[in-house]
């Protein structure tokens, strides 16, 4: 064009305006397609539709991987193998898989953004309650109710209480996929060592209290001359092993041990916060006296000290037991180099055995462009066999009780001494409503109940009923916040 | 009936043609990457909008919601805070490190460029390199401090010490503004250091009358530039504390990420960059328009003494 060296100023300008005008277009071109409302139902959604592929035409379903776990590298390669096996095994429905695995700071603002830019990943796969819970609000999640009604799909053979956790008022989000009780883990080593009897391995056993897990944490916490925390001359500055850490595991969630009706600190309705009741208080004032009264849990300050190279609390044994899920189990617990098992959670002031449960599940994008066919490989994933092997590198629980022997198996090569009936028998005391549950602005809300607990860590304020009215007042303001913006 | 005006291009329009032809790769990148997303920011500033559905217009909202939320009054203090600690520090060590490099020593290179190497590390690697450093019974900056009878802090457990800690850390990157320091310092004329030795300046004279005037361009530069890279502060912060403990790291930037990236609100995270913009934008004007009482450059007539 630059050979020409007769333009017309209008020519010139025309060429500046399209060429600017093309590239802007070039830019913006994948529109931004809203996902359809309400967690709109299969029937309603694009399904197979005309922006879909053809009857026939090959069909790939891309696994986003991210919202939890299975990014790491044995676990990519592992979901990979599988991926494989499913477009093999779906090869004669022309349904190939492709797994998308995104570092998990990452996930949020690469999946909106695909969302955004139209091009959705059909699957997410492993996602949590909680992951669940960050886009709810948004209707990003297909409402899976009527594909497993029109398929007729056996449901009988899920732990119920896994079923609960995926079933929303938008509908059944999720098929169960994998579950994570906690229990407590324990280090035998120390015990012996103390001349402290063992904690129960039975459930609802009415002598484990919190008040005995005081006593046991106590006698259990040594500073280096040797003394225990019970005993006068304990130097609480000087502590070199403890007696027991919960710092793994969710604040609010704990609460429920305390007699907590809401899992989440929120009300039914989602308008009211619950964080100035009784349970909340009381339980948060049970954290901050193990810290700074009975010394037998360690402080911000004390953990980063002491467990940081360790990766976590239990690991550095330091600690004697360590309340925590079985991702544990999926960790490097194999070569810990002490004895430890797991026990049972105690049983609250009000006789409530709660103990944290998490939930994976697989959800599909509402805005997926071939949900029949991502459904195809969603229930390949359940299928038993599979969904057992998807666990396992997860380091779960298969959610299929004809999954169990399996586990059963696995649990025994790799910790011959645990006993395992503590943490099959967890789930059924698993927390629900959970402590993940959606609440409006959850990452907000989450930042907030962060932020106190720091607080209880630091020991920057004892008295816990100023710590949780305050939060109360925060997180109502949020709460207010988003029903102003929804009226 | 269109009338159209033929002309004929000069050689001065051919070759301006070209320019922009040859730079336009450049030129659609930074109306893509960087005006578009700009303007868009500046126009989802008004907006509810949460990246998945459709954004709702919502007027000044968010300019007010952001008025009254204690969590951005915070992120300004600490960002402030953390400028006030840095800022100055970096510049001085900067100049004292360029001073003693400037001098004839053994090994000047090997120095040079082991004082220079930190400062193109940097990033997540560094962070996690400085939380080992910062770590209360392993790090090697209480291990110094015991050698002095001193019992460290939990440097970055510890609500008091964790901005403190990472103003320290800032320091690792001077070696950037040290290159721009030495090679300002090397253009300062002998004849006027030999000159201020017969009339007797003592060393700190000359570097008074000297020195800091003649590179004043160099620290005017390098103040500017830090100014603006610390209000950008984010990667570790993001890393090593996440805004902790209770908020005692929580950065400008952090807050605007979070914003983005967790709570899903790009409207409000818009205007934040926007009020960040301007808290730059100010400061920078402040810098520039003190510069008259402070930065000489060479052949500048001062107030007709010159």
């Amino acid at each position: 064009m630059f050979t020409r060296e007769t333009w017309s100023r209008r020519d010139f300008l025309r060429f500046c305006a399209i060429s600017t005008g093309a590239a802007l277009l070039g830019a913006c071109a994948p529109k931004a397609t809203p996902a359809p409302a309400g967690g709109a139902p299969a029937e309603a959604a694009p399904a197979e539709g005309a922006a879909a592929p053809a009857a026939g035409e090959a069909k790939k379903v891309i696994i986003f991987v991210g919202f939890g776990t299975g990014t790491s590298e044995s676990q990519i390669a592992e979901e990979n193998a599988l991926a494989e096996e499913c477009s093999t095994a779906l090869a004669d429905q022309n349904i190939s898989v492709e797994m998308l695995v995104t570092p998990h700071e990452e996930h949020l603002a690469k999946f909106s953004a695909m969302l955004a830019a139209g091009d959705p990943p059909d699957i997410v796969m492993p996602i949590g309650i909680g992951g669940v819970a960050e886009l709810y609000d948004s209707d990003a999640w297909l409402d899976l109710q009527p594909l497993i009604e029109r398929d007729k799909y056996d449901m009988s053979d899920f732990y119920g209480v896994t079923q609960t956790l995926h079933t929303y008022s938008k509908g059944t989000l999720g098929l169960p996929m994998a579950v994570y009780p906690s229990f407590i883990f324990y280090n035998k080593d120390l015990f012996e060592q103390g001349g402290v009897d063992e904690i129960p391995h039975v459930w609802d056993d009415p002598n484990w209290t919190f008040d005995k897990l005081i006593e046991v944490g106590q006698q259990l916490t040594l500073d280096s001359k040797g003394n225990t925390a019970n005993k006068t001359g304990f130097d609480p500055a000087d502590i070199v092993q403890w007696g027991y850490d919960e710092s793994w595991l969710d604040f609010v969630g704990n609460a429920r041990q305390f007699g907590a009706t809401s899992g989440n600190g929120i009300s039914e309705d989602y308008k009211t916060s619950l964080f100035d009741e009784e349970p909340y208080i009381q339980r948060a004032q049970w954290m901050s006296d193990a810290i700074w009264k009975y010394y037998f849990m360690a402080s911000a300050e004390m953990a980063q000290d002491a467990f940081s190279l360790a990766g976590d609390p239990f690991s550095s044994g330091l600690v004697a037991m360590f309340p925590c899920h079985t991702w544990m189990l999926g960790q490097t617990y194999a070569e810990l180099a002490f004895n430890w098992d797991i026990g049972a959670v105690p049983q609250g002031p009000t006789g409530v055995v709660s103990a944290q449960v998490d939930a994976d599940t697989f959800t599909m994008a509402a805005a997926g462009k071939q949900h029949d066919a991502a459904w195809e490989v969603a229930k390949w994933c359940c299928s038993p066999g599979i969904l057992e092997r998807f666990a396992l590198t997860w380091g779960s629980v298969p959610a299929r009780l004809s999954g169990q022997e399996i586990f059963h198996k696995s649990l025994k090569e790799k910790f011959p001494s645990i006993d395992e009936k503590v943490l099959f028998a967890a789930i059924d005391y698993s927390d629900v409503p959970n402590h993940e549950a959606w609440k409006p602005q959850p990452a907000k809300v989450g930042d907030a109940i962060s932020a106190a607990v720091d607080k209880v860590f630091l020991g920057q304020e004892r008295d816990c009923a100023v710590i949780m009215q305050e939060l109360d007042k925060t997180v109502q303001g949020y709460l207010d916040e988003y029903w102003a913006g929804k009226s | 009936m269109e009338r159209t005006q033929r002309f004929h291009l000069t050689p001065a329009k051919r070759e301006a043609m070209w320019a922009y032809g040859l730079i336009s790769p450049w030129l659609i990148g930074f109306l893509i990457f960087t005006l578009v997303p700009m303007v868009t920011s500046f126009v989802m500033a008004f907006m509810e909008y949460n990246v998945i559905q459709p954004g709702r217009w919502i007027g000044t909202e968010n300019y007010r919601t952001l008025a009254a939320d204690p969590l951005f009054w915070q992120a300004v203090k600490v960002t402030f805070t953390y400028a006030a600690m840095s800022l100055l520090p970096s510049l001085a060590l900067g100049l004292a490190l360029a001073m003693l490099l400037n001098a004839s020593i053994p090994g000047l290179s090997v120095w040079r460029t082991v004082y220079y190497l930190p400062s193109i590390i940097s990033g997540v690697p560094v962070a996690i390199l400085w939380e080992f450093v910062f770590n209360k019974r392993f790090g090697v900056l209480n291990w110094v401090l015991a050698l002095f009878g001193i019992r460290g802090p939990g440097w970055l457990s510890s609500p008091q010490w964790a901005l403190p800690a990472l103003a320290i850390m800032s320091l690792w990157g001077v070696g950037g503004g040290m290159i721009l320091y030495l090679a300002g310092l090397q253009g300062v004329p002998t004849p006027l250091y030999d000159a201020a030795k017969v009339d007797g300046a003592n060393g700190w004279q000359r570097f008074w009358k000297i020195t800091l005037p003649m590179i004043s361009p160099v620290v005017f530069y390098n103040l500017v530039m830090g100014t603006i890279g610390t209000f950008q502060y984010f990667t570790n912060a993001y890393v090593m504390t996440d805004g902790g403990p209770n908020y005692a790291t929580w950065f400008y930037n952090l807050y605007l990420y979070r914003n983005a990236f967790y709570y899903s609100k790009m409207g409000y995270a818009s205007a934040l960059a926007w009020v960040l913009f301007l808290f730059v934008l100010v400061l920078t004007l402040l810098i520039f328009r003190s510069s008259a009482a402070w930065v000489y450059y060479e052949g500048q007539l001062k107030g007709g003494r010159g």
